[in-house]
């Protein structure tokens, strides 16, 4: 079966900038790629969806073009490179204190520079037992490691006379039932030949590949420069991973430093620096936590290990294929990199900006990259048993979204475990994203350019901002702009996004909040890595069991999770927060009294009807999906106007609320359903104001009718109201 | 309910055909609390081996499939095609009933 997929090196680029574009194919010598713009997503052949429409763009990479599998090197690791200090070991010992989570499934390298019968090793062998690996021999101590328990290990070894002992014994620390200290004397052990491989921890070398990765984490790995007796390893086992450089270490790798960064310390006087590789977890608690605080800022000795996946993927590192310099006089708006080979397509979205300081819109659709950068490779909706229950039907799946499964080395979402259980804290765009693209799903992206679709429809002048931008230029980055609109699903913000936001907001800006779910989870993006985030599940511990004590940013040191958690809720910036989730069914608004408020005559201006929205292509309505309600006491400002609230979700909405909030039942007849979308308007003090709808669905109903409805109606009239620079007055009242 | 392995733990009663019947006149949306446990016990068995729609056409067409037993998980189209998602729905509920119950559903 053929297979073509790829990615690029950047989502955003502007006019006269290059975008790179990696691409790889399996069983064909050849695939076709072509540059298109991209006007409507492929969705429903019904009447009221808009027509799957692209225009190829005039580009020279346009045509066949040779190809060749290229393999996704998965697995994280640590890498030191070659020096004679390392290269040239002999009578040394090999320390770390490890938590295996998959002892015993297959080999696994915990440090050394083995490579086939070369160099020298501290392993796990494939049963889950400590082994020193030198000559292509394996040394094993007979006792199993077991899962998720901290233990101490050494390999000693004396070059000459040919000794070795291995050492293992379980740390204490909250536990009645560890392990004690267990040893084996070896004899004839060869003397380890020079490697010239650079020296690894979590992995060993198959040539200049990575193989043989270690799951779990590891702490204070050490290379010392003489063989400890078992006396010595003795005093060293409970020691713990503080203190200064042991005095015989030629290498003494201190993972409580440099934690935001790649960067592997040596507090050795040898300066043997290193760098992981495939982001592994930094910010873990290590072996003497003491439950005192979670903040790794505060107690960085008790975050000094780091946690190695053998699935960890950043950056696939792929050959660029081609580039592409946006010419001039290319708009701004979505486009994609399409492949074909055989029966097999890929898509690989970018979006084009003006040069800077040429914006001429008036407005910007600001696509929520960091949002696709989250969810990217959702495997969870293939393979999680829970995906089906939450929508409420069953799960439409195709070649595309399968690609994770014939591949595994693509990686996993936030939402996803790695192969041994731990939670996906980073996600990343630079490998193929099978889920990044206008088919299959309706969502997300695909679902976003129901926006394109309609902008261009109406033949509104517009231009793109991305999330990247956002976060990486500030308000800069939407300054030009009179109005802001989002996409369907704006759930991931940083910091610096959310302030940019606000800060436009303060100066006059105005905000369209299209979606649902959105301003939902602090996200951070990586000081020096592009398209990578990291997100932290805590105060939701039903995605993973371990949030809260690494419940900050390991990229930022920020407090993690939502930014309701945070103290920053959503209701803040746009009036409205997350309530729950369903996919089964979507429903329309009914007005309130306060959408004939004189404030919101213009948001209504033609509008006739007292329910708006009982259409849509998504499922029916404009009201659904993932939904946001109105709340004063969670911040929704006290002058915001509730227009219309969305009633009679269906019971598959109910099965989410306790994972989000708290929600008491409906108390009286009269009281608005708490299980609601709420339309939400509110004036800021600089002459500002935003629009909230609190749907994710909202976009699905824009094209009803020929765009001839109240949703879009409402949409335009607020959208051509925003661009006018007359400045919005606060309400007497606030 | 299910336990950790994914087994049922109650004994789905074949003579609920008032709530196939309910599934059956409205597959998507509000529905009793009764059926929608119902629903709840088939929409959370083990992922392995279950079934779900292979997008045979871009939403215009749909082949039931299974996943494989075994992971990496494999798409095993088994068939029939559908051109309505209710109809699909539908008669994978049928099947999860047979499964659940031992018996056929007496409705079509």
């Amino acid at each position: 079966m053929v297979s073509v997929m790829g990615y690029a090196d950047r989502r955003s680029v502007r006019v006269g900038e290059r975008i790179q574009f990696k691409v790889s194919v399996d069983g064909s010598p050849s695939y076709k790629a072509t540059i298109v713009r991209l006007i409507s997503p492929q969705s429903f052949p019904q009447p009221h969806a808009p027509d799957f429409k692209f225009e190829t763009m005039a580009c020279p990479v346009n045509g066949e073009h040779k190809g060749q599998h290229h393999e996704i090197p998965a697995g994280s690791y640590a890498e030191i490179p070659a020096h004679p200090k390392l290269s040239r070991l002999t009578s040394c010992t090999l320390v770390a204190s490890i938590w295996p989570t998959l002892p015993g499934s297959g080999e696994q390298a915990i440090l050394g520079t083995v490579d086939g019968s070369g160099g020298l090793g501290l392993h796990l062998d494939k049963e889950g037992r400590l082994a020193l690996v030198v000559g292509g021999q394996h040394f094993v101590l007979p006792r199993k490691l077991r899962p998720r328990r901290w233990s101490f290990v050494a390999a000693s070894l004396d070059a000459e006379a040919g000794v070795a002992i291995l050492y293992a014994r379980e740390a204490e620390l909250y536990q009645f039932d560890t392990l004690g200290a267990a040893s084996k004397r070896f004899t004839r052990v060869p003397t380890p030949a020079p490697s010239e491989r650079p020296f690894r921890i979590a992995a060993a070398h198959d040539g200049p590949k990575a193989i043989r990765h270690f799951n779990g984490k590891i702490e204070r790995p050490r290379v010392l420069g003489r063989a400890l007796s078992l006396n010595d390893l003795d005093r060293l086992a409970p020691a713990g991973p503080t203190g200064p450089a042991h005095v015989d270490a030629i290498a003494d790798w201190d993972f409580s430093r440099d934690i935001s960064s790649e960067i592997v310390s040596d507090v050795s006087h040898n300066g043997l620096w290193g760098r992981t590789i495939n982001l592994p977890t930094r910010a873990v608690a290590s072996s003497n936590w003491n439950a005192e605080r979670h903040d790794w800022r505060a107690v960085p000795e008790q975050y000094g290990a780091i946690h190695f996946h053998d699935d960890d993927i950043y950056d696939a590192l792929w050959p660029t294929a081609f580039e592409v310099t946006i010419p001039d006089g290319w708009k701004s708006t979505t486009y994609a990199l399409r492949l074909e080979a055989g029966d097999s397509e890929f898509w690989v979205p970018f979006f084009v900006r003006p040069k800077q300081g040429e914006a001429k819109a008036r407005c910007a659709f600001l696509v929520p990259t960091c949002t696709y950068a989250a969810y990217s490779n959702f495997r969870s909706r293939v393979e999680g048993r829970w995906s089906e229950l939450y929508h409420g039907r069953v799960t439409v799946l195709d070649r595309t979204d399968f690609l994770m499964e014939e591949y595994p080395d693509l990686g996993s979402s936030t939402y996803d475990p790695h192969r041994d259980g731990s939670l996906t804290l980073y996600s990343s765009m630079m490998r193929p994203v099978t889920n990044f693209r206008p088919t299959g799903r309706v969502y997300k992206f695909c679902q976003d350019m129901f926006f394109i679709a309609w902008l261009e429809h109406q033949k509104i002048d517009y231009e793109i901002v991305t999330d990247d931008d956002l976060h990486y230029e500030g308000v800069a980055a939407i300054s030009d702009y009179a109005c802001i609109f989002t996409g369907s699903h704006p759930e991931y913000y940083s910091t610096e996004m959310l302030d940019a936001v606000e800060s436009f907001l303060r100066r006059g800006g105005r905000f369209m909040y299209l979606g649902g779910n959105g301003f939902y989870w602090r996200t951070a993006y990586h000081a020096t890595l592009p398209g990578v985030v990291e997100v932290r599940r805590a105060g939701q511990g039903f995605l993973a069991s371990d949030v809260e004590r690494e419940s900050n940013m390991s990229f930022t040191g920020e407090i993690a999770g939502t930014w309701h958690r945070v103290g920053r809720p959503p209701q803040l910036i746009c009036g409205v927060g997350m309530v729950t989730q369903g996919f089964d069914a979507c429903t329309g608004y009914k007005r309130t009294k306060e959408s004939h408020d004189p404030r919101a005559a213009f948001i209504f201006k033609d509008v006739k009807e007292e329910i708006v929205g009982d259409f849509g292509v998504l499922m029916g309505g404009a009201a659904g999906y993932e939904i946001d309600r109105h709340d004063v006491s969670l911040g929704s400002p006290r002058h915001s106007l509730r227009l219309a609230s969305s009633w009679n979700h269906t019971n598959v909405y109910d099965i989410s609320v306790p994972s989000f909030t708290d929600l008491v039942p409906k108390p009286n007849e009269d009281a608005p359903d708490p299980v609601r979308a709420d339309i939400v308007f509110f004036e800021t003090p600089g002459g500002g104001a935003v629009f909230s709808v609190g749907s994710i669905a909202w976009s699905g109903s824009l094209s009803w009718n020929n765009y001839d409805n109240n949703i879009e109606r409402i949409t335009r009239n607020v959208l051509m109201r925003f661009i006018d620079p007359k400045p919005f007055q606060m309400p007497v009242s606030a | 309910m299910r336990d950790r392995e994914g087994n049922l733990t109650i004994k789905i009663d074949p003579k609920w055909i008032d709530l196939a019947q309910e599934f059956r006149n409205k597959p998507f949306g509000g529905h009793t609390p009764a059926l929608q446990e119902l629903l709840a016990l088939m929409r959370t068995a083990p992922i392995e081996g279950r079934y779900f729609l292979w997008l045979s056409k871009p939403h215009t067409e749909w082949t039931l499939a299974k996943m494989s037993d075994t992971r990496p998980l494999k798409p095993i189209q088994v068939g029939p095609t559908f051109t309505s998602l209710e109809e699909a729905e539908w008669h994978v509920f049928k099947l999860r009933w047979e499964q659940m119950t031992g018996q056929k559903l007496p409705i079509n």
